[in-house]
């Protein structure tokens, strides 16, 4: 049974920690970076005007939900759970398609993308699903399957889109949240042999897949044709050098590099900032995990815990992978780099899971109630 | 469930219930220094170790550099009235695209957005498919912000200047003032006194670089001079212009 929580005291509206004012300035900072990859364009103040909307509407989720504690997630998550996976499944019908995938609701200009707002909703869901069977942890059909269920529930609606990169997301977020909470690595290495096939189906469908994974595999031979995105990944960071070469002044990233205001920000700012001014962008992202892992080991109940977990993992793991494909260590993924690429529902997404980490990191037992059991 | 005690060495109120957890909460965070290691790794081999062989790879592929040729020197009699001299015109290139309909349909944009600039008619700016034609000979200089503003709109449609040597109408010794030829857009004297005097003629040609887009097109913000034009010298030969002849002094 798991502890009682109750509100630490604090006003909801002083709640922007540290965490969350390293996320705002890292999120203004992305603007920058944006805007001197659009600012060739034709509008250049589109894309960096409505990132900067956005952050204005993701710190006030951010404050909200870090004003909130276990209690409220709690209540609120069998609703949350009904809103979000309906509205993964309506996309499929009702929304429009970008770059082949149909992820997207559109109202008069505005564009809103339900697998990025699914993803914290989803870690809560596997965590509470967790909690219940926590006494059945080394079993298959009582501790491991609920969780899988909870898995497929949400990534197959994103696969059906299709968004291999968010079925990525969810998938690295479930085998490690899963496996810090006790569960066991036999299960997942069993049920990854199984999805194989699944795999295989998948990519055999859908012929982009194929033809990212043979760019990946013989960059040098195909650098012009589906390796060309990874060779310009390769020249935008050899253009950036030790220290960059200032923002604006970015000229190959700007007209050789696809997307450097969204999947290639990373490569893109590289030319800007170089080396240097890169590394404590990664150094912030392990410091993040380092900050969460500290928060969870804190935190008053399993529920809490695994949440805080989660979600961290969530957003290290999406920032780590963006990262991977900038440098030519993964095949590309169409995956952003979470407050820093162009994309207001992903902003939102991290702030609002930002601010529940804080806010569940705040929940602490009732008095005279029990210690989390082991 | 039996529970199990917490952890002593842990600081703080609350501490994790589960040793297990604790430990793989640990793990985890060294899984992410591991990965970050390696990203760090792959970084400074991108950023620096390989970054001169890419650098070079990048310039072969989109750099280009050329010559600005020189205005050529003047051709002076004794008295210094001008017997052959260069004036610099700029005229209106288009890279025809290869595919006839595509090129009919991009003319059409390029006469409609040139305004009252005259161009060369359909046919023969159609003529030379997948070649380098001229649209306009002489762009005048007051059409010239505003058909460069379409040259950077519009691919393939560009701006270059070329020379012409003039020679005086009532110079009547014209072989004794020679001749030139235009090679690679520079003025070189192939006879008479222009080929004698080339050397002070000519002038020092202007180096540039400038990068190019996928298409092959210039990126005007990469333009860099890397050397400037030097005009040629003014000779003066022994001869004088008088009434209708250039006569021997």
């Amino acid at each position: 049974m798991t502890a009682a929580s109750r509100p630490s005291g604090v006003p909801t509206w002083l709640m922007l920690t540290p965490a969350g004012g390293v996320c705002l300035v890292l999120s203004l900072w992305g603007c920058v970076a944006i805007y001197t990859a659009t600012v060739h364009m034709p509008m250049p103040t589109w894309f960096a005007g409505r990132q900067l909307a956005w952050i204005g509407i993701g710190t006030v989720a951010l404050l909200l939900a870090s004003g909130h504690d276990e209690g409220f997630y709690r209540a609120a998550l069998p609703w949350a759970v009904v809103a979000t996976h309906a509205a993964l499944w309506l996309v499929l019908v009702y929304g429009i398609r970008i770059n082949g995938m149909r992820g997207w609701f559109a109202w008069n200009g505005l564009f809103m993308q339900p697998s990025e707002l699914a993803k914290p909703v989803f870690v809560l869901s596997l965590v509470a699903v967790m909690e219940r069977t926590r006494a059945w942890r080394g079993e298959w059909l009582r501790g491991y399957a609920p969780a899988l269920g909870v898995l497929l529930l949400w990534t197959v609606p994103v696969a059906l889109q299709p968004d291999f990169g968010g079925v990525l997301i969810y998938a690295v977020t479930f085998a490690l949240t899963y496996w810090c909470l006790g569960g066991r690595l036999a299960h997942l290495a069993l049920s990854g042999l199984g999805a194989l096939p699944v795999a295989v189906l998948y990519v055999s469908r859908h012929p982009y897949l194929i033809r990212r994974l043979l760019g990946f595999l013989h960059q040098d031979a195909l650098a012009q044709s589906d390796g060309w995105h990874l060779l310009q990944f390769q020249r935008s960071l050899a253009a950036g050098g030790w220290f960059g070469r200032a923002w604006g002044q970015d000229l190959w990233s700007r007209t050789y590099l696809p997307l450097g205001y969204n999947d290639s920000i990373f490569a893109s700012t590289a030319e800007a900032v170089g080396f240097i001014g890169l590394l404590p962008l990664i150094l912030l992202v392990v410091a993040w995990v380092c900050y969460a892992c500290f928060r969870a080991v804190s935190a008053g109940s399993v529920f809490s815990r695994g949440a805080i977990i989660g979600l961290a993992v969530m957003l290290a793991a999406q920032a780590f992978i963006h990262f991977s494909v900038n440098l030519g260590l993964m095949p590309t993924t169409g995956i952003t780099l979470p407050l820093i690429s162009y994309g207001g529902s992903s902003l939102l997404a991290t702030m609002l899971a930002v601010g529940m980490v804080e806010g569940l990191s705040r929940s602490r037992p009732a008095v005279g109630g029990p210690l989390p059991a082991g | 469930m039996s529970s199990s005690p917490p952890p002593s060495t842990w600081p703080g109120n609350e501490r994790a219930g589960n040793s297990a957890e604790f430990r793989r909460i640990i793990l985890l965070l060294f899984l992410f220094v591991l990965w970050a290691v390696v990203i760090v790794a792959r970084l400074a081999q991108s950023m620096i170790l390989r970054r001169p062989l890419t650098l070079a790879a990048m310039v072969r592929e989109s750099v280009q550099e050329g010559v600005t040729p020189a205005l050529r020197g003047r051709l002076l009699d004794r008295d210094g009235r001008p017997l052959a001299w260069s004036t610099r015109h700029v005229a209106l290139v288009w890279e025809v695209p290869p595919d006839a309909a595509v090129a009919a349909a991009r003319f059409e944009e390029i006469r409609r957005r040139c305004g009252v600039l005259a161009l060369v008619p359909a046919t023969e700016a159609l003529g030379g498919l997948g070649r380098l034609v001229t649209l306009a000979r002489d762009v005048p200089p007051e059409d010239m912000p505003r058909v460069d503003t379409l040259c950077r709109a519009l691919p393939g449609l560009r701006l270059e200047s070329y020379f012409v040597r003039h020679v005086h109408p009532q110079t009547t010794r014209r072989v004794a003032l020679g001749t030139v030829m235009l090679i690679d857009g520079i003025e070189v004297g192939v006879s008479g006194a222009e080929k004698s005097h080339d050397s002070l003629l000519r002038g020092r040609s202007g180096a540039y670089r400038v990068m190019r887009d996928p298409s092959g097109e210039w990126i005007p913000e990469s333009w860099q001079q890397l050397r400037a034009t030097q005009p040629g010298h003014d000779v003066h030969l022994p001869v004088r212009l008088t009434g209708n002849s250039v006569d021997p002094s």
